[in-house]
């Protein structure tokens, strides 16, 4: 099966939906429904934490949540995603 | 008979300054989604559609200053010999509009599955290309079965109307080619062609709606 090319925005996306879909998420899970690799998802971690669409819980950092600002950024790219898909194409 | 065709030409060139004015709505939208997300599938949508926009709006400009006087008649002189020229500029950027939506279609597709006849009359001999109309046809072939497919596995209203208006892009190019059997025909490739910018406006604004 060929491998599918996913832009850097899309594997934004993916990661904070895979910590919205769990309300708090770690790591481990994150790596799973995201389906990253660990040190690629550190840096997209570090990478989204610094857009401050994404932030560690105060009480245990092992714990990220998604920021107003993610959220906001999740909601235009579905709409966007929807464009782009009625058009038959990929974000 | 030549004034009759000075009015039809003078109406295209209305139609033309409208498509055109919706090829950049549709054109800009795509700009402020790559803005937002930096996807080159938004700019290559955005690319192609300005780039058609942008042809529409040297061709309306010229053929309206060169026959019609637009900009006053010693405007009207010096342009009136460049009138093929511009039109060959026309074809060319319009056909690179549409490589570039096949190039969008080749590089982020949403999944793989898999005569001119000699009776044209002279005025629009400097406003027909059938060459292009035909080479166009060939290219956005590609863009029409893509789209169609892509609205055969969703079946949204949004991609129904977009792959709408890509098939009647594809009709406006197959009425501006087969001009030379009726001069009808090329007024109703320029309805096609508004048609089609409609429905892929239309498309696009009810999949962002959701």
């Amino acid at each position: 099966m060929r491998k599918t090319y996913r832009s850097r925005v899309r594997i934004y996306y993916d990661i904070l939906n895979a910590v919205l879909n769990q309300g708090h998420a770690r790591i481990a899970a994150i790596m799973r429904d995201a389906n990253l690799p660990y040190d690629r998802l550190q840096r997209y971690l570090e990478e989204l934490a610094e857009k401050g669409l994404l932030a560690r819980h105060q009480d245990d950092p092992s714990l990220f949540y998604v920021t107003e600002k993610g959220l906001r950024f999740v909601e235009e790219f579905q709409r966007f995603m929807r464009l782009a898909r009625a058009f038959g194409l990929e974000i | 008979m030549f004034s009759f065709l000075l009015n039809v030409i003078r109406i295209d060139v209305v139609l033309e300054l409208i498509s055109f004015a919706i090829c950049i709505f549709i054109s800009l939208s795509f700009l402020r989604a790559h803005l937002r997300l930096g996807s080159s599938t938004f700019v290559l949508l955005s690319a192609g559609f300005g780039l058609m926009g942008g042809a529409m709006l040297v061709r309306a400009l010229t053929i309206g200053a060169a026959l019609f006087g637009f900009f006053g008649r010693d405007l009207s002189w010096s342009l009136a010999p460049y009138l093929f020229q511009v039109e060959l500029l026309y074809s060319f950027v319009r056909l690179a509009a549409y490589l570039v939506f096949v190039l969008a279609y080749v590089l982020r597709p949403a999944s793989r599955s898999g005569v001119q006849a000699a009776v044209v009359p002279p005025p629009l001999l400097l406003i027909y290309n059938p060459a292009f109309e035909l080479m166009s046809v060939v290219v956005l072939a590609y863009v029409v079965i893509a789209s169609t497919v892509n609205w055969m596995r969703t079946g949204s209203k949004g991609s129904g109307s977009v792959a709408g208006g890509f098939w009647a892009l594809l009709a406006s190019h197959l009425l501006f080619a087969l001009t030379p059997l009726s001069f009808l025909l090329y007024f109703a490739g320029h309805a096609a062609q508004l048609l089609s910018l409609l429905l892929i406006l239309w498309g696009s604004l009810e999949a962002m709606r959701g």
